[in-house]
């Protein structure tokens, strides 16, 4: 028999300690958390990593959800700390044992079928400042609206907006040329 | 031709935002700006574009490494919950021998007896029989939900769960043995009463999170 059990319910089980619910939240909502750490990194393996650290601070953090957004929207705030923290630490890393090397490439264009329109696209987004790509990834890969990015990053929505018109300019300069 | 569409302007009627005047007057303006044509244009194809970037395909099945790590930090919570309650309970039954030695002690001197009195009754090994009768049914039926249970689980979380359930009843095992050995000790038998506890606390919370047909 199936069970029709609405996000409001599956999230107040997950509160209580119901990993049972938190599984279906996982599976409604991980390819969505899966491509915003992917954009966010760059690398498919590290992307893994980190959207499994985002589950694992969402059922640490559930108690401290009260409703007032959607769980998507909080979900999403909760992904992106997660990454903005491992990106911090990653930077610090670096800074003490300094790289003779230049960082790896991105991992995003891993399939060769994709044109290679998709491939220099992928490479531009992984290319922008932290903010601008959070705002860009959100809005026009996500579909987020500037409120909802507003929340979710801790942003002005105005600020949301200049962000992601200087991401997709440059976005249109760099595949242009 | 009249003056550049602003920036902010060509992002918004892109992103299809703006009112159906200010629409219709970038409409006309389009008509006959080539240039402004031109960069409308391109961003409408970026945004065609990143709108075809959504789909990033599938993770990999996380949930096993998730459903761990979450099994863990919960029986971690819970261990140091225990761990609390189990030091003020050592505290509140070490007052509680205390004021009962205090007592036996002042009876024993009032009734002027030159024998020396039983401070306290040590346990035995009947109340080392009565702990198990307590305990080992309730252990034996929350074992049997929590061993079916686990098979329904991702077989690497189901390995670590049966892991930690053997050795609790390991460590009951062994506390047992070492009572059998010296059954007035009462310290051995607060271990046990301890450990029995963590048991049916650890099952309880494995019946509780593992997806049970039970339920």
């Amino acid at each position: 028999m199936h069970f029709v059990v609405n996000e409001a319910e599956l999230v107040q089980q997950a509160r209580a300690g119901d990993v049972t619910a938190l599984n279906a939240l996982y599976r409604e909502y991980v390819n969505r958390v899966f491509g915003l750490c992917l954009r966010m990194v760059g690398d498919r393996e590290r992307a893994e990593e980190l959207t499994q650290d985002t589950w694992v601070q969402v059922w640490r953090q559930l108690t401290s959800f009260r409703g007032e957004a959607r769980f998507g929207t909080w979900l999403y705030r909760v992904a992106f700390n997660v990454v903005r923290q491992a990106e911090r630490t990653e930077r610090r890393r670096r800074q003490r044992i300094p790289l003779d090397r230049s960082p790896p490439a991105t991992s995003l264009p891993a399939r060769t079928e994709r044109p290679d329109e998709r491939v220099a696209l992928e490479r531009a987004i992984a290319r922008l400042p932290d903010q601008a790509r959070a705002v860009l990834v959100l809005h026009s890969i996500e579909g987020h609206t500037h409120a909802e990015i507003g929340r979710i990053l801790g942003i002005a929505e105005g600020t949301s907006r200049a962000h992601l018109y200087q991401a997709r300019e440059r976005l249109r300069r760099e595949l242009s040329e | 031709v009249s003056r550049h569409l602003e920036l902010e302007e060509v992002h918004r009627f892109v992103d299809g935002e703006l009112s159906a005047d200010q629409g219709r007057r970038v409409e006309e303006h389009l008509q006959s700006c080539g240039d402004c044509r031109a960069w409308a244009d391109q961003l409408d194809a970026l945004r065609q574009q990143l709108a075809e970037l959504r789909d990033a395909g599938a993770a990999g099945d996380l949930w096993p490494g998730i459903a761990w790590r979450v099994a863990t930090s919960a029986r971690d919570e819970q261990l140091s919950r225990a761990r609390h309650r189990s030091s003020a309970n050592r505290r509140a039954i070490w007052s509680g021998i205390a004021a009962l030695v205090v007592v036996v002690a002042g009876a024993a001197l009032m009734l002027g007896g030159n024998r020396q009195p039983a401070l306290v009754a040590r346990p035995g090994s009947a109340a080392a029989d009565t702990l198990v009768a307590t305990f080992v049914p309730i252990i034996e039926n929350l074992q049997r939900i929590a061993h079916r249970q686990a098979v329904l689980v991702a077989p690497g979380v189901a390995e670590r769960l049966h892991e930690d359930l053997t050795a609790n009843a390991h460590a009951v095992s062994e506390i047992r043995v070492a009572l059998a050995r010296d059954p007035g000790d009462v310290e051995l038998s607060d271990e046990l009463t301890r450990a029995f506890r963590r048991e049916v606390a650890f099952l309880e919370w494995v019946v509780r999170v593992t997806p049970g047909d039970a339920r």
